[in-house]
């Protein structure tokens, strides 16, 4: 495997796997998975509850304990200075570097993401400080701007709150403002939206747009809301049972997918703007990931499944345009 | 289509601790009716009273005051025998199965529960229950679990089986489908609606799901702040908002279609909903309302009627 990037290319992760080791048996959570992420865009991982999706970003950032183990792969990371560096094969000290620093995370739920007992301007200071070599009034300076940034109103009021004082739309604003306060390349938001009401995701999905300009970030947005997806993604990594199944510019996903999988579940999410007489459900349930067997893992839900497809694992089709189709059904013969 | 409920001026207020005179109005005077049926959808931001005034419309609540009719009849006069049977008519289903199953009970005793709780002649129990659970695409294998070995949306389908069980008129659903997977939900959505249409039951189907809601239901209520203040036949609030929430909530929702996600405007609303202690004077609206007069700060605007079926709460919409 090489390891140069293209030059507008941020993140490229090759062939990663993770297993859990448990009393239960091995657990196949991600297995082969890659992912580019080019500067500036905004890359969707989407899939249901566990397909891997949060194992696979937390193993780029080294946020695995055991019993889980990363079996094989590398995550090349452009860094500022423009070295070229393997996610996957940092120490502990060195990962640390880069977290919270290049490559910034935001976790689903801000209330257990935030310390009861740290006020705002603390987290964000502390974020700071770890990085950079400042004092910590600039840093508690800088935290007010930057929950100004994130258009928290008061910000001067605020940065002295502690996270009970505040609702779940600004707790997860201050969130984010700890992830940006170091200006990172990369923003993994990990189901940033999931427990937040419409109207505050609407608005959390604004703010998070108008960052990634100012802040000249990529984006990676992990989530199973497909109407997210839609309105904030340029390209989709679709996963079902610790693999990627599809991947295609967010257009491509939308009209004309090819996986099974995809087209099933677009067609499973209700659409409030269209007469829907009747939502097609897939039968069955998300794979059990222990002890997996060789074949598609979509293979015991899908209608379309053949013989081939529960024995073998499914092929790499490349239908151009960095359409992807991990499919048996696409297979030349 | 008859009526099965109606619901007038309906408050639900609750008592602050450690304050003498502070009130959460959580349900604020609320009117509607729901036909044999029908369901009627409930959708608003979180702390808005949906899920309040859901168990306020079954009793499971006590409402501060207001009235209940249930095919007729006062519900909030209903005593004993009579109070029973309206227990046995109206029913509910959590969000949350995994706190709304008992996890040390089996799934034959879960939906066997009520029937001898209300002396239900239904010759052997256990075969009438496999019954049921066929009907939901569950089996024999699955009476003697335990809910903790089955996945979620199978533990749903068993809470949804056991508001059944007393062959209701009348279903709460409350954020059925929100703890499961979209794949999971579109079955639960599909079998709750083929309950409907054969034993034309009523739900009041409450989310925050607006693409859910809008599948489910035959009219929506929108609901800010312990009022309803728009009300209106599904495919209208969607055609024709009238109210400037509805209008911010659905610029809200986003759109599983890519093209239009991308170049639709949204009507921007800065800030949260307040907190229902101090209810806004006036419209509850008007603090985050960009259309706002001097009329609406000081003055609550009733619910009329703009075109059939159709009811908003906002000056604007005041019949000149």
């Amino acid at each position: 495997m090489s390891s140069t990037l293209p030059k507008n290319q941020v993140l490229a992760v090759r062939d990663l796997s993770v297993r859990f080791y448990t009393y239960a048996g091995v657990v196949h959570a991600v297995s082969q998975a890659y992912l580019d992420v080019f500067e500036g865009e905004t890359v969707a991982l989407v899939g249901e509850t566990g397909c891997g999706k949060s194992v696979f970003t937390k193993a780029i950032t080294g946020l695995i304990d055991p019993p889980g183990r990363i079996e094989t792969g590398q995550a090349l990371f452009r860094k500022r200075d423009g070295t070229i560096v393997d996610l996957i094969k940092l120490s502990p000290e060195e990962i640390r570097e880069i977290r919270g620093n290049e490559i910034a995370y935001i976790f689903q739920d801000p209330s257990s993401s935030l310390d009861p007992l740290y006020t705002a301007g603390d987290h964000i200071a502390e974020t700071i400080l770890e990085h950079r070599p400042i004092t910590k009034d600039e840093a508690y300076q800088e935290a007010v701007q930057l929950l100004r940034d994130v258009l928290i109103p008061n910000p001067e009021v605020r940065v002295k709150n502690y996270p009970h004082e505040l609702s779940g739309g600004m707790r997860q604003r201050v969130v984010i403002a700890t992830a940006i306060s170091n200006k990172p390349r990369l923003l993994i938001a990990d189901e940033p939206t999931t427990n937040l009401d419409v109207t505050v995701q609407a608005q959390i999905l604004d703010l998070l747009r108008g960052l990634k300009e100012k802040y000249k970030m990529s984006l990676l947005l992990i989530t199973h809301n497909l109407g997210v997806v839609a309105e904030t993604a340029d390209r989709v990594y679709v996963m079902y049972g610790g693999r990627i199944a599809e991947t295609a510019d967010v257009n491509t996903i939308f009209e004309a997918p090819m996986h099974p999988y995809t087209q099933l579940l677009l067609r499973a999410v209700p659409n409030p703007l269209k007469r829907i007489e009747r939502l097609e459900s897939i039968p069955g349930t998300v794979p059990n990931l222990i002890d997996m067997k060789p074949g598609c893992p979509f293979a015991p839900r899908c209608p379309f499944a053949m013989e081939i497809c529960r024995r073998e694992d499914p092929p790499r089709i490349d239908l151009g345009n960095g359409h992807v189709v991990h499919c048996w059904l696409h297979a030349k013969r | 289509m008859s009526e099965l409920i109606r619901v007038e001026n309906l408050k639900k207020h609750f008592k602050v601790r450690g304050s003498l005179f502070k009130t959460v109005k959580a349900v604020d005077g609320v009117d509607f009716t729901i036909s044999q049926g029908e369901t009627l959808g409930l959708v608003g931001e979180s702390g808005c009273g949906k899920s309040t005034l859901g168990r306020t419309v079954i009793r499971l609540l006590e409402p501060t005051s207001g009235k209940i009719l249930f095919n007729g009849k006062d519900v909030l006069s209903l005593r004993g025998e009579e109070l029973k049977q309206f227990r046995r008519n109206a029913q509910i289903v959590f969000q949350d199965p995994n706190t709304s199953l008992n996890p040390r009970m089996t799934i034959f005793e879960i939906l066997s529960e009520p029937l001898f709780e209300h002396n239900i002649p239904v010759g052997d129990p256990e075969e009438y229950i496999v019954k049921q659970l066929e009907s939901v695409g569950l089996g024999r294998e699955h009476l003697y679990r335990y809910p903790h070995e089955l996945s979620g949306g199978q533990k749903q389908r068993i809470a949804i089986l056991r508001a059944l069980t007393l062959s209701p008129s009348f279903i709460v659903l409350d954020e059925p489908t929100s703890s499961l997977d979209v794949s999971v939900q579109a079955s639960i959505l599909n079998m709750l609606k083929d309950i409907q249409r054969e034993r034309k039951i009523s739900y009041l189907f409450i989310s925050h799901d607006i693409g859910v809601v809008k599948y489910m239901s035959h009219r929506i209520g929108v609901m800010y702040l312990g009022k309803i203040v728009e009300l209106g036949p599904s495919d209208r609030i969607f055609e024709n908002p009238l109210h400037p929430y509805t209008k911010f909530l659905l610029s809200s929702i986003p759109i599983p279609d890519p093209k239009y996600a991308k170049t639709r405007q949204r009507l921007a609303i800065q800030g949260e909903p307040p907190s229902p202690i101090d209810i806004p004077k006036g419209c509850r609206f008007h603090p985050r309302c960009p259309f706002a007069t001097e009329k609406c700060r000081t003055a609550e605007p009733p619910l009329v009627e703009v075109e059939p079926g159709h009811y908003v709460a906002c000056w604007l919409h005041e019949k000149a």
